[in-house]
């Protein structure tokens, strides 16, 4: 019954654009090459300015959502990966529940699930693109006219169709691993360097000082007389990015790639060949950053809500309790929520912030932890990771846990499959919450991302390129 | 932001940019190079490194011919090593060192600008600085500050001013006073200290601007249009122009590193190659000499001039009369590693057993300078006087059959007239490593005998010895020590623990243009057709430690009670096969043949049996009683640790059930004419049968 809705699609098929799924394989240097076209195309597009705009000073209601989503204020990339985010979500979550039954190892409905996420993805920007032109995003839309607010419309319908395309283009084969997370993580490691090296100076009274943390610290050392308070400054200034939050970003970096290293290898055995023996290896983040990413995605998506309802309704005693908004006192920043249950699950900005309000520090730890681990567990269920699903995959391919029987693989992997999940998930929380604490440049979250990306990336670089091998253990080259 | 930035017009902001990008860049590039000058970095990894000391210390010299090599080689030759080898380039002189040099002159430039600008002190100098207007170190306590602040006010407090002060210097002295007193109010008053604190002035934020590094005469005036053109440059002109470079010079080598049209030459070959045709070592050079490669090097040269000196070096035919030529004989023949390997891989491809040994006597060829033919092992040697020995009446072909003979007698047989010479001959004889067969199987990791379809490996243990020592027999080696590990991290990847051996020493070949290790290249072929089975496993990693045992079969004369296998290395080459075991029972006879690259007279060809069989009953019930085991073991929380053991017990015990009985059967074989078969490569020759079950 659930495949007639699938079956709904179908028409779209011969107007959609589509990548063909290349021929033969792409060798390793072909596949360098298309990623990094992509993501050069990504990069200018991301610092395109959009034709028309009169002004984008308002306040920024995605603030939050921005480095999660590859999204770029007053560029092309204004909507970044959001509606294929989307998209996949939705139909991830369907398919996952069971709502919509596909057949995965029936080509065409594979092809047919392609082919309804992107119609979706395309409905989702265009839906997108025309709320944030008409909410007056750009500047009023009686005042900007209907021509420039279609041209506006069409400029971000198009950039993400782009990405759309690019996406399809690098995760069917010709790139390496999917678009998505490559642009991700390449936008927050642009941020990152930028605060840590940008040029830019501003001057607030006390001499020009630079916003680039590092180029700060030798600036500052240079020009101040008393070095000792110039180190002081350069490390710890409150108002721009600091070398303490650059260390700190460094130190989480590294941390998390020595946690990535941490598994369980179950000794294999295949007994389809006989001869074949590895491990299957269960990473301590057996999800990866999914929970990290479902994490943030929510809160951000409570933080977009009740922001936007306390602008429309601010004397509304429910929409009061969910979050109250304002600019943080004493700060131009972006707008925060001052209190209300968006106060709560909004990471604190500093310690002085979780001494003066420890129920706040507590309640955003136990929030993070507990619904990383939560998502963590489920994430195995929906993408088919869970023990049960894994023991399936045994059978198939005819692996054994070495010197059990064949039957009790499921027991075995089901001692450890959901531990790993739920405390990989809650390890990486605490991860986040350690590093907003610490102040790193950029939310704890969005680093995580960053790194597990990057890592993912260079096992992938080894496994294809062939150069360290012993990063990736014997077995998942079989499988 | 659509903010408006400044550009940076007195130069005070840009130097800093590009200071620190200059040395966030220099800083560790600068360390690494130095690192690599200090360290030694040759082309040894950390376990050679740690074998050769362990040898050192024990005072066993296992590379003793890199000295000798060193000594033999050509004036000529190692100039062009030197030119040739990347890892002898100079250390000190190179680009990536001038390029750090500049970066650090620019850095000194820019450090000598940064304090000489004026326009720096003055934005420092105009800043508000409480601690500089009381006069007091940023130390100092409350009682201090007050204390400056009473001195200073009764200074400059505008009541207390004298009368004969000019206007002029009356406004002064009051716009002093307001500062002092807003001074000591920022380190005093709590609401203008954090004011001061975090915003710098004691009145709160004062008005922002934005400026951007960048200094203005790039961005307006004459350098713009300069910048336009870079930008386009870069992005339109040189980026594309290196990836498309980059491009094709990926798509025209192929993976082995050989040229494209090179390849697919010598394939032409392997498919218009007749059986019928006698495969010699000089068809192979001839099918080098038409190599891409020379042809890129030497574009005006044709393919039989390249023949003829690639024919020259084999002969060693003086060519003193022309210096360019010798140059081009070196490079061409330096080049004939990577074609060599190139062809050997194709011509496996082409599964063609003939010419992948030719390709490998070829490389000994070329590697030693000696034409192929029966006196080739004993014309390895160095100052070996070539007619005198050929015409000697002594049947002498190989390196071990001349360890027989007393050392004045081979001095004789050789020709050679000086006693020092006489001496580094026998040291280069006595170090050739020669591999004896100790056992080989065909072992499927954690199965105790080959399964149907099984993934196999091949397991040859060996012994290195020298052409000088006494012939051990087989028998002294008792089974424990040939057997295979069980752990579990050998069976998850039974070829890793070939990678702790050391690597190779460099070669004895003193007419070779580059300097070069020992290697052996492992090829099997299935009996049933001679063809090669799979691509050659390159074997670059042995112990060769045994080579300094002093075991001289001519003072020896039989091998004593006190012979310990335990002193003797024995070394094991795992081949991987490319294919699964068979899907059905038999028996199945492959040649293994391990040829050296570099040495005459160090090679194996044997045939080996792969017995494939099913599990026999026995073994199933002992896997279903592990299980049961298991069972077990998993309710009551023991962990699998005892089972595990089991299984290895078993299987230690049925590990050797293929060739048991061949070792009983092995003879004491005289060892030189072993020597002599392994060498002549008759196809049908095999050293070492076991018998079926």
């Amino acid at each position: 019954m659930s495949g007639r809705i699938l079956d709904l699609f179908k028409p779209f098929k011969a107007f959609l654009p589509e990548v063909i799924a290349p021929q033969r394989k792409v060798p390793y240097n072909q596949k360098l090459i298309w990623t990094a076209v992509s993501l050069l195309i990504f990069l200018v597009m991301g610092q395109t300015p959009l034709y028309g705009i009169v002004s984008s000073e308002t306040s920024d209601p995605l603030y939050w959502l921005r480095s999660m989503l590859a999204s770029n204020r007053g560029t092309l990339m204004e909507l970044g990966v959001t509606p294929i985010i989307t998209s996949s979500m939705i139909f991830q979550f369907l398919q996952g529940t069971q709502l919509l039954q596909v057949d995965m190892s029936n080509k065409k409905d594979v092809e047919l699930l392609q082919m309804a996420q992107k119609v979706c993805a395309i409905a989702l920007t265009f839906g997108q693109a025309v709320v944030v032109v008409l909410t007056g995003n750009y500047g009023n839309p009686s005042s900007l006219g209907i021509s420039i607010s279609l041209i506006l419309i069409f400029q971000l319908i198009f950039a993400s169709f782009i990405v759309l395309l690019l996406d399809e283009l690098l995760s069917k084969g010709y790139g390496l691993g999917s678009g998505i997370s490559l642009f991700t993580a390449t936008n927050i490691a642009e941020q990152i360097f930028w605060k840590a090296f940008a040029p830019t100076t501003v001057n607030m009274g006390r001499g020009t000082e630079f916003e680039g943390a590092i180029i700060a610290l030798f600036h500052l050392l240079a020009v101040r007389k008393d070095k000792k308070r110039a180190l002081v400054e350069a490390f710890y200034r409150q108002n721009l990015p600091n070398c303490f939050q650059v260390l700190s970003t460094v130190a989480v970096f590294l941390f998390v790639l020595y946690l990535q290293g941490f598994r369980y290898e179950l000794p294999v055995r295949s007994t389809n060949v006989r001869g074949q023996i590895g491990t299957y290896p269960i990473k301590l983040f057996y999800t990866s950053n999914t929970p990290i990413m479902l994490q943030s995605a929510l809160s951000s998506n409570i933080f977009l809500i009740s922001q936007i309802m306390y602008q429309k309704f601010p004397s509304n005693p429910i929409i009061r309790m969910l979050g109250v908004w304002g600019l943080r006192p004493g700060s131009q920043g972006p707008q925060v929520a001052l209190s209300g249950l968006a106060y709560y699950l909004q990471p604190p900005s500093s310690i002085s912030e979780i001494l003066l309000d420890p129920i706040k520090a507590v309640a955003y730890i136990a929030f993070v932890l507990g619904t990383c681990a939560l998502f963590s567990k489920t994430w195995t269920e929906i993408s088919g990771t869970s023990a049960r699903d894994v023991a399936k995959q045994f059978k198939e391919q005819g692996l054994v846990i070495n010197g059990k029987r064949e039957t009790s693989a499921y027991r075995e992997l089901k001692k450890i499959i959901p531990t790993a999940a739920a405390f990989g998930g809650a390890s990486i929380g605490a991860l986040a919450v350690g590093s907003d604490f610490l102040g790193t440049l950029g939310s704890g979250s969005s680093i995580l991302l960053a790194t597990t990306t990057i890592y993912g990336y260079y096992e992938m670089a080894a496994k294809e390129g062939g150069f360290s091998k012993n990063l990736v253990s014997g077995m998942s080259e079989l499988m | 932001m659509a903010l408006n930035y400044d550009y940076d017009e007195q130069g005070e902001t840009w130097p800093f940019f590009l200071l620190t990008l200059l040395l966030v860049l220099l800083i560790p590039s600068t360390l690494i190079q130095f690192w690599r000058i200090i360290k030694n970095n040759d082309s040894e990894d950390e376990v050679t490194r740690k074998y050769k000391e362990i040898n050192k210390k024990a005072g066993r010299d296992v590379v003793p011919l890199e000295e000798l090599n060193e000594l033999y080689t050509d004036d000529k030759i190692k100039k062009f090593r030197k030119k040739f080898d990347h890892s002898s380039k100079s250390k000190i002189l190179n680009l990536r060192n001038l390029l750090i040099i500049i970066g650090w002159v620019i850095v000194s430039v820019l450090v000598q600008r940064i304090s000489n600008n004026d326009a720096i002190k003055e934005a420092a100098s105009g800043m508000f600085d409480p601690y500089e207007l009381l006069g007091i170190s940023t130390s100092a306590s409350e009682r201090d500050i007050k204390s400056a602040y009473r001195k200073l006010s009764v200074k400059f407090h505008p009541d207390k001013l004298s009368k004969d002060l000019s206007e002029k210097e009356r406004t002064t002295m009051e716009e002093m006073y307001v500062q002092i007193t807003k001074a000591y109010e920022a380190l005093t008053d709590e609401a203008m200290r954090e004011n001061f604190l975090k915003y710098g002035h004691p009145d709160g934020p004062q008005s922002t601007t934005h400026g951007i590094a960048l200094p203005q005469f790039l961005v307006e005036g004459a350098a713009s249009p300069l910048l336009v053109f870079a930008y386009v440059s870069l992005l339109a002109l040189i980026l594309p122009y290196i990836v498309s470079k980059w491009w094709s010079r990926t798509q025209s080598y192929t993976k082995k590193g050989i040229h494209v049209n090179t390849a697919s030459y010598f394939a032409d070959r392997l498919v218009n190659y007749k059986p019928s045709e006698v495969v010699t070592t000089n068809l192979i050079i001839n099918w080098l000499s038409h190599a891409e490669e020379f042809q890129i090097f030497f574009p005006n040269k044709t393919p039989a001039y390249f023949e003829k000196l690639l024919l020259n070096h084999i002969n060693r035919v003086p060519m003193d009369e022309n210096p360019t030529d010798v140059l081009i004989k070196y490079r061409i023949v330096a080049k004939c590693h990577s074609l060599l390997y190139g062809l050997l891989d194709i011509a496996s491809g082409f599964r063609n057993t003939d010419i992948a040994l030719a390709a490998l006597d070829t490389f000994k060829c070329l590697v030693q300078a000696v034409p192929h033919n029966q006196y080739s092992q004993i014309l390895q040697l160095p100052n070996v006087n070539k007619e005198h020995f050929i015409d000697s009446t002594e049947d002498v072909y190989t390196v071990g059959k001349l360890f027989t003979f007393e050392d004045n007698k081979i001095q004789k047989m050789l020709g050679i007239e000086d006693k020092d010479q006489f001496e580094h001959t026998m040291k280069v004889a006595s170090n050739i490593p020669v591999l004896k067969l100790l056992k080989a199987d065909f072992i499927v990791p954690g199965e105790k005998h080959v399964t149907p379809s099984a993934m196999a490996y091949i397991s040859v243990k060996v012994l290195v010895r020298s052409p000088k020592h006494k012939f051990i027999p087989l028998k002294k080696f008792p089974d424990e020590t040939l057997q295979e590990p069980t752990d579990f991290d050998f069976l998850k990847d039974p070829f890793a623990s070939m990678n702790e051996k050391p690597l190779l020493p460099y070669s004895f070949a003193p007419f070779f243009p580059s300097s070069r290790r020992n290697a052996w290249c492992c090829l099997v072929a299935l009996q049933k057709d001679l063809k090669i089975l799979q691509s050659p496993f390159i074997l670059e990693r042995l112990s060769l430690t045994n080579l300094t045992k002093d075991l001289d079969k001519r003072v020896l004369k039989e091998l004593g009670d006190d012979f310990d296998p335990k002193d003797w290395e024995i070394g094991s080459i795992r081949i991987p096969l490319a294919q699964a075991a068979p899907p059905e029972k038999g028996d199945f006879p492959f040649r293994i043949i391990i040829k050296s690259t570099d040495y005459f007279g160090c090679d194996l060809d044997f045939t080996i049996f792969m017995h494939v069989s099913d599990m026999t009953e026995e073994e199933k019930r002992d896997e279903s009683q592990n299980l049961l085991n298991d069972l077990d073991s998993s309710e009551d929380d023991i962990s699998d640790d005892g089972d595990e053991d089991e299984d290895d017990s078993e299987y230690d015990s049925d590990l050797t059930d293929i060739d048991t009985d061949t070792e009983t059967e092995e003879s004491d074989v005289e060892d030189e004419k072993q020597n002599i078969k392994e060498d002549k490569n008759k196809p049908f020759f095999f050293q070492f049968i076991p018998s079926k079950k």
